[in-house]
């Protein structure tokens, strides 16, 4: 992917571009919303890694002008911590999701991939699959191998963002954010318990295995084919 | 209770007792006039009744020497309509005239009036006199004149002094209150600074008067209060503030680091715990930024109707298996429809802080309920917990920031959970009670119901 970080602090930018070569990426970096602007006039990104607090520009009015020329690449914001009207403000603005600095890299790797499909995927279907389990959006049932399972309300909305995003790398945070609709950090194990509650009901005494993967320290992955590996 | 009414304060009140006071003075002041004037004046009155009386008998005296008038006559003796006369032979019998019974001394008489057509006793004033031959004249002059000169002042005092009193009385309830207005926007301006509104102050006017000199010297006072308080709360602002991006970069490097060696490496564990400890920090800085920005949000900026049965029962079924898991019990009471105008993202936190404050200082078999109600008044929505609960005079403190008590050393967290509920709290003008559930602790929110 073609990636574009803009951001005044060298060590951010510089950690967030040695991350994402590493990663087999194609990055460009601006240090001001001037370089960055003159940097997007010039070529098409696949994804933009926006700092809110930029010396010249407020992060938001850059996003703001990039809509309003009808410049749809996703852009994820970077917000400091603690600042809570940022991270709206950055969605209202119309970037597709923001993270709090500093953020570990694979929180950062995770998200970037949720916007970029995001981007890719225009529709989005009513009836998801992923291998033998089916989630049906208007009806609110879950099927598995034909059996019917019972969900409680936030077990399908959990399952619903995973199949959404199956096969991607899903954080604790944006699963906080997206499910529960948290802007905050709850210091407890409810999205371990959730998913724990979830695996029981949708993976558990099913013949064709385990659907919902941890990642060690990263997050949560639904596979979408089961036996062979997808990556 | 029932409020007294405002002029029972006004009654009691320092500025009504003076003017009491002076009122009462005044009344003194009235009686002392009075008496002075009503003794001269009726020591005046007197001599000159006496003064008439004596002069009219001497004249009948000279005249009945002179012509011995047989039947004798008001009119041949030089008297008016109001002087009258009794003739008595030596041994006191009478004679003629209107007085028919001889008075044994002279000066103030009553007495019934001979050949007078109004009945009753008739005030006189009395002089006996002796004529030649031997034979007594008195004279008395009617005393209605003299007495309704005096009846007048005494009046004129009477009316003038209850006059005088019932203004007197009537200024100082007026001064009074209007001091009293004073004194009361002082105490209010006091209290709302009590209440956290720090940036009140009171009005001066240009009367520059002493309640003016004393409002400017608490507008003082008020302002280094809010001075201190503000710089306290800026300087950890600031530091949170200022650690905030050398924090990431030492996190960054971190994780650099961490990624570089081998997961074998006894290295890599050490790493990946200063990374939990730097996560720590930062979610500490993260949220001391977070209150400080409540606190510093303009009231009702971006409040919106919320569902409160909708979110409080979706945090209870959301926290239920967290509790289950851990043998423990989650009971919501929960009205339905209750709906209050608010920001939802910041009570959905306050909730979740308080359920999760909950499962942190309780043990294994513990029970918490959360209730939320309505009345026309409020909305309370309420956290009980069966925990060990907290000392009613530690109640205060842990709503301060990074407050934890000696008891909750060991558990997790930063002292920040009930400093942000606090701070959300007041943001929608609610009020925060921290009572005893016998035993547990009881957190009580009472959002006033705003008049639509």
């Amino acid at each position: 992917m073609d990636i574009l970080v803009v951001d005044d602090d060298e060590e951010t930018r510089s950690h967030v571009v040695a991350g994402l070569g590493a990663g087999g990426h194609e990055v460009s970096e601006a240090g001001t919303a001037a370089a960055a602007l003159a940097l997007i006039g010039t070529r098409r990104f696949d994804a933009i890694v926006l700092d809110r607090l930029l010396p010249d520009q407020d992060g938001t009015t850059l996003v703001r002008d990039l809509r309003r020329a009808a410049n749809s690449t996703p852009v994820l914001m970077l917000t400091a911590v603690g600042d809570i009207n940022a991270r709206v403000e950055g969605i209202e603005a119309g970037a597709d999701d923001y993270l709090v600095k500093p953020f570990a890299f694979a929180e950062l790797r995770a998200r970037l991939q949720a916007i970029c499909r995001r981007g890719a995927r225009a529709d989005a279907p009513a009836v998801l699959h992923a291998a033998d389990l089916t989630l049906d959006c208007v009806n609110r049932t879950v099927r598995r191998a034909g059996i019917s399972i019972p969900l409680q309300p936030r077990e399908f909305l959990l399952l619903e963002y995973l199949m959404r995003h199956c096969d991607e790398l899903v954080t604790r945070a944006m699963l906080l954010q997206n499910v529960w609709k948290y802007h905050f950090d709850p210091q407890t194990s409810i999205v371990e318990t959730h998913i724990s509650r979830l695996r029981a009901k949708v993976d558990r005494g099913f013949a064709s295995g385990e659907l919902i993967e941890t990642v060690r320290g990263e997050g949560y992955l639904l596979r979408s084919v089961l036996g062979g590996r997808t990556d | 209770m029932p409020q007294p009414s405002a002029h029972h304060f006004v009654l009691r009140s320092a500025a009504f007792r003076l003017a009491g006071l002076q009122a009462a003075l005044f009344a003194l002041i009235v009686v002392v006039l009075f008496g002075v004037t009503w003794g001269s004046i009726g020591l005046y009155v007197e001599q000159r009744v006496d003064a008439t009386a004596v002069d009219k008998l001497h004249g009948a005296i000279r005249v009945l020497d002179a012509v011995p008038l047989n039947p004798v006559r008001s009119d041949a003796l030089d008297l008016d309509s109001s002087q009258y006369f009794g003739l008595f032979d030596r041994s006191g019998r009478y004679l003629a005239g209107a007085i028919d019974v001889l008075p044994g001394h002279d000066g103030n008489v009553r007495m019934p009036l001979r050949g007078v057509a109004w009945v009753g006793p008739v005030g006189l004033h009395v002089v006996r006199g002796e004529l030649a031959d031997g034979r007594q004249l008195v004279v008395g002059v009617d005393r209605a004149r003299a007495d309704a000169l005096l009846g007048r002042v005494r009046r004129a005092y009477l009316t003038a002094g209850l006059a005088g009193l019932v203004a007197a009385l009537a200024v100082g309830f007026l001064t009074a209150r209007r001091y009293l207005g004073r004194v009361e926007k002082i105490a209010a301006v006091a209290a709302e600074i009590v209440n956290g509104r720090l940036d009140t102050r009171l009005v001066v006017t240009a009367q520059n008067d002493e309640i003016d000199r004393l409002s400017v010297a608490l507008n003082a006072t008020w302002q280094r209060i809010e001075l201190l308080l503000e710089g306290m709360r800026q300087i950890s602002t600031d530091i949170a503030h200022e650690l905030r991006t050398p924090l990431a970069h030492l996190r960054f490097r971190l994780e650099q680091t961490c990624s570089a060696i081998d997961p074998r490496e006894p290295a890599h564990a050490a790493v990946s715990r200063s990374i939990q400890d730097v996560d720590h920090v930062l979610a500490i800085f993260g949220a001391l930024l977070r209150i400080a920005q409540i606190h510093a949000r303009q009231r009702r900026a971006g409040f919106e109707p919320v569902d409160m049965s909708q979110l409080v029962g979706a945090a209870v079924a959301d926290y239920r298996p967290l509790f289950e898991d851990d043998g423990r019990l989650l009971h919501a009471e929960i009205q339905g429809e209750v709906g209050i105008v608010g920001d939802r993202m910041l009570l959905q936190q306050l909730l979740v802080n308080l359920i999760e404050n909950a499962l942190r200082h309780t043990s294994r078999g513990a029970a918490l309920t959360v209730s939320l109600l309505q009345t026309p008044e409020y909305t309370e929505l309420s956290v009980t917990d069966s925990g060990p609960g907290i000392p009613e005079s530690q109640r205060e403190r842990v709503l301060q920031r990074l407050v934890r008590l000696d008891a909750a050393r060991g558990a997790p967290g930063a002292g920040l959970g009930l400093a942000l509920v606090k701070a959300i709290s007041d943001l929608h003008e609610a009020s925060l009670s921290l009572l005893d559930a016998q035993p547990g602790l009881r957190v009580q929110i009472r959002l006033p119901r705003i008049a639509t």
